[in-house]
């Protein structure tokens, strides 16, 4: 169904995937939807497009409301209406979307050889099953099985995506299963939310190293063994932390922590997160994101700064990373800008983990820019250019797909890409 | 401040529960289960080469799959397709495993992209038994194309193309064409980064008539070191000559009512170092109702490959002994709408030196009787199956 904003209204991307934080007050239960309601009810108007991960789907919205609460509040109140696919189905509801892109990717090496291919890529496609049920003295039994699929040459797994368990009240929500960890959830803050932070336009090539395992080094990656709390919101502020096990004789773990703000034209959000001697005995792992981003109205701006250390034989690796990105609406569609640096890496002596290696010429810089068009409230098309400049000694690689005819260090990787998401 | 605006914006969102219910009412949930019980005899005329007669239980094609369309508005919709393979007889299958595609469809076409069978293949139903669901050993797919117990990587055309993109006209007074490029870069289905497979097709149907041409062009699937063939994606960097293949299909049937009587051509030209290795098939399938149900004749003969000796491609290779023939007879019996039931003979005998096998579930118990190994597809294999099988669809 198409459904357009009144002209002159605005559209802005406020609310990303994969954010189990807001996913949690968005879900749509009455409760929440009440408070939300009495909470936000004199709020102002702007306008917005917001994908709300619902009782029944993801979904785009189109919002005409200054307040993105007042809009959730309101989401939240109409998705709490029974529907009748639920029932059919006991309380279960089936949802998914498909992203696929055409995309022209080139490198350069160090040594001036350049080669360069075009591919179609799977983004993150995934369809999934979900419900919650209400058991009696507040509390909601809340649970999803999400499942990745390759859309562009098939195969996938059952279950490898967020899947849990849990338990939603008044304190808050509690969960237990395979899922992202509040680290991730900084990402829409200053992230590609336009083009659904995936594919390799995705910001989390450089910042966390986000493509990489976590037993490589990688900071954005979803964690098995998961316990997660996330409290309720407080005056726009809440919090969530994360446990993952890796059941091993060493006793490695994950843990994270998280922070967020809102308000109606603020976003802020602090994480941290440890990997416990997951590379390998003795060695912990530290990232900690700060970042915020204000919303002028058509033009919203963010920021953030990264600090990551390893532990290696020779002593702590350290980096710090810092970007800036600017979403602006653009008629009827959004622009997404972005620029990140990774400096230079810095060690008692030479090291590498993942990309990051330590000492001169180890920085690299990503530079990121698409444009998305709602071509109704569930299908998008984008179009986006996306460059990751390595340093001689730097080895950063896209997001989701790397660039692989060559992974040594000091590529100049680009990419050109066109595509296109559906939701159900 | 603007509570005009937030009541549009009220307004537009209490619409949203007849989005929602009519989004999930347009997801469908479908697929199909399709098992047979099947005696399958073999022989060798090589002499160390062990044969033995199978009774398997397969599944043939089953699947299960999500899709749906959405109006775009201006008369453009959206359309999606998740299909996955069901393992029937013994458990398994591949998450989006069969055609799988996110388009746009409009009145000047449909465009997709994704993982999805090719043009090439629109000439099978044209022929082939589609009261069996053109699937099972008795599918009469396994000489054409030259892709019974092969895979695209080895040089078959009619295979599933990963990261496809695919147009299809519309319906113009009978006639459809369709095109498909397919970046065939997946390693594990044997490609390379620059293999490409390109398929296009035209049909025209009209009252009991349907005649289709296509062509299929496999574009560095497969390459030699020195003389000897493999896929792009073991050459690697030594390969020292790409093989640049093509197939083409001709196909007309003519529905008289009591008898409906196909034809079918196909010609298949291999590289190789040497010269091109060249095949040519013909085929005659008869079919009508009786009963309840439907029968099926299907008849198709490889002629022998004319090119270069010591050259194999699959089930081809030239000179004397390198033909083949593939007889099926099938009766299908609908019991319901979703549900039928089938009966079939299949015999697929090669000449000694052609090495063809079943398309769906190839014979795959020979073994070589001097090393023990297990043969997949040796030379002059003749089988025979006789199988009984029901299908669901859901």
């Amino acid at each position: 169904m198409m459904r357009r904003a009144p002209s002159g209204a605005r559209f802005f991307p406020v609310v990303g995937e994969d954010r189990p934080h807001r996913a949690a007050t968005a879900r749509g239960f009455p409760r929440t939807a009440r408070r939300a309601v009495a909470a936000h009810g004199t709020a102002k108007a702007t306008a917005s497009i917001t994908i709300v991960r619902s009782g029944s789907s993801d979904r785009i919205v189109y919002v005409t409301a200054r307040s993105r609460n007042l809009a959730l509040a309101a989401i939240v109140v109409v998705l709490a209406a029974p529907s009748g696919a639920v029932a059919q189905s006991g309380g279960s509801t089936l949802y998914g979307r498909i992203n696929l892109d055409m995309e022209y990717v080139s490198g350069r090496g160090a040594t001036g050889d350049s080669s360069s291919s075009v591919r179609q890529s799977s983004n993150s496609s995934r369809f999934g099953i979900r419900g919650a049920e209400y058991v009696g003295g507040g509390l909601v039994a809340i649970w999803q099985v999400e499942s990745a699929f390759n859309a562009d040459a098939g195969g996938g797994g059952i279950a490898l995506r967020e899947t849990f368990v849990g338990l939603d009240g008044d304190w808050g929500t509690v969960k237990a299963g395979y899922f992202l960890s509040p680290y991730d959830d900084m990402q829409p803050i200053f992230g590609s939310v336009p083009t659904l932070t995936t594919s390799i336009l995705s910001t989390a090539a450089i910042w966390a190293q986000g493509g990489l395992a976590k037993s490589l080094g990688g900071f954005d990656a979803r964690l098995p063994n998961s316990i997660r709390y996330d409290s309720p919101e407080w005056e726009g502020l809440s919090s969530s932390v994360q446990y993952s096990l890796g059941e091993d004789a060493r006793h490695s773990g994950v843990f994270g922590l998280g922070a967020y703000y809102t308000s109606d034209n603020l976003e802020a959000g602090f994480a941290w997160e440890r990997n416990r001697e997951v590379r390998g005995e003795g060695l912990d792992d530290d990232a900690l994101t700060a970042t915020a981003a204000w919303n002028f109205g058509t033009v919203r701006i963010a920021g953030v700064y990264e600090h990551l250390r390893y532990d290696t034989p020779v002593g702590s690796l350290k980096r710090d990373f810092w970007g800036a990105s600017g979403t602006i609406v653009a008629g009827p569609g959004t622009v997404y800008l972005f620029a990140g640096r990774g400096g230079n890496g810095r060690a008692p002596a030479s090291v590498r983990v993942g990309g990051l290696a330590s000492g001169p010429d180890t920085a690299a810089w990503q530079y990121s820019l698409s444009y998305t068009y709602a071509l109704s409230s569930r299908t998008l098309a984008y179009a986006g250019y996306v460059r990751i400049d390595n340093d001689a000694n730097a080895a950063y690689n896209f997001y989701v797909h790397p660039y692989t005819p060559d992974s040594a260090a000091g590529l100049r990787l680009s990419g050109f890409v066109l595509g296109a998401a559906h939701f159900f | 401040m603007n509570k005009k605006l937030i009541a549009v914006a009220v307004a537009g969102l209490l619409a949203a529960p007849m989005v929602a219910q009519a989004q999930t009412a347009n997801v469908v949930l479908y697929g199909r289960l399709n098992l047979d019980l099947e005696y399958v005899s073999a022989d060798s005329p090589q002499a160390n080469v062990q044969t033995g007669n199978v009774t398997r239980l397969s599944s043939n094609s089953s699947r299960f799959g999500l899709r749906g369309t959405e109006a775009l508005g201006g008369g453009l919709n959206a359309i999606w397709q998740i299909e996955s393979s069901v393992v029937g007889d013994a458990g398994g299958g591949t998450i989006a495993g069969r055609d799988t595609f996110l388009g746009l469809q409009g009145s000047w076409g449909t465009v997709r992209f994704g993982n999805f069978l090719a043009p090439y293949d629109d000439v099978h139903p044209v022929f082939g038994d589609t009261g069996t669901y053109l699937t099972s050993i008795a599918a009469q797919a396994a000489l054409w194309a030259n892709n019974g117990g092969y895979s695209k990587g080895q040089g078959a055309f009619d295979d599933r193309l990963g990261n496809s993109l695919r147009y299809d006209s519309p319906n113009i007074s009978g006639f459809t064409g369709s095109a498909q490029i397919s970046l065939f870069d997946d390693a594990a289905a044997g490609g390379a980064e620059d293999s490409m497979v390109y398929s296009v097709a035209g049909q025209y149907k009209n009252g009991p008539f349907v005649g289709i041409m296509a062509y299929e062009y496999n574009d560095d699937v497969r390459c030699y070191n020195g003389n000897a063939g493999g896929t792009s994606a073991t050459c690697g960097a030594v390969h020292n000559f790409r093989a640049n293949d093509w197939a083409f299909s001709i196909a007309g049937a003519w529905d008289f009512g009591m008898v409906r009587v196909a034809g079918l051509y196909e010609r298949i030209d291999y590289d190789t170092p040497q010269g091109g290795l060249k095949r040519n098939l013909w085929g005659a399938f008869f079919s009508g109702p009786v009963w309840n149900g439907k029968w099926y004749v299907g008849y198709s003969r490889a002629l022998d490959g004319s090119g270069p000796s010591g050259q194999r491609v699959n089930g081809i290779a030239a000179g004397d002994g390198t033909s083949a023939y593939h007889l099926t007879l099938s009766y299908n019996q609908p019991i319901s709408k979703r549900t039928s039931w089938y009966v079939a003979y299949s015999r697929l005998d090669n000449n000694d030196n052609a090495s063809y096998n079943f398309n769906i579930n190839p014979y795959r118990n020979a073994i070589n009787t001097t090393t023990n190994a297990s043969v997949s597809n040796p030379t002059g294999l003749e089988l025979s199956g006789f199988l009984v099988g029901m299908i669901h669809l859901f």
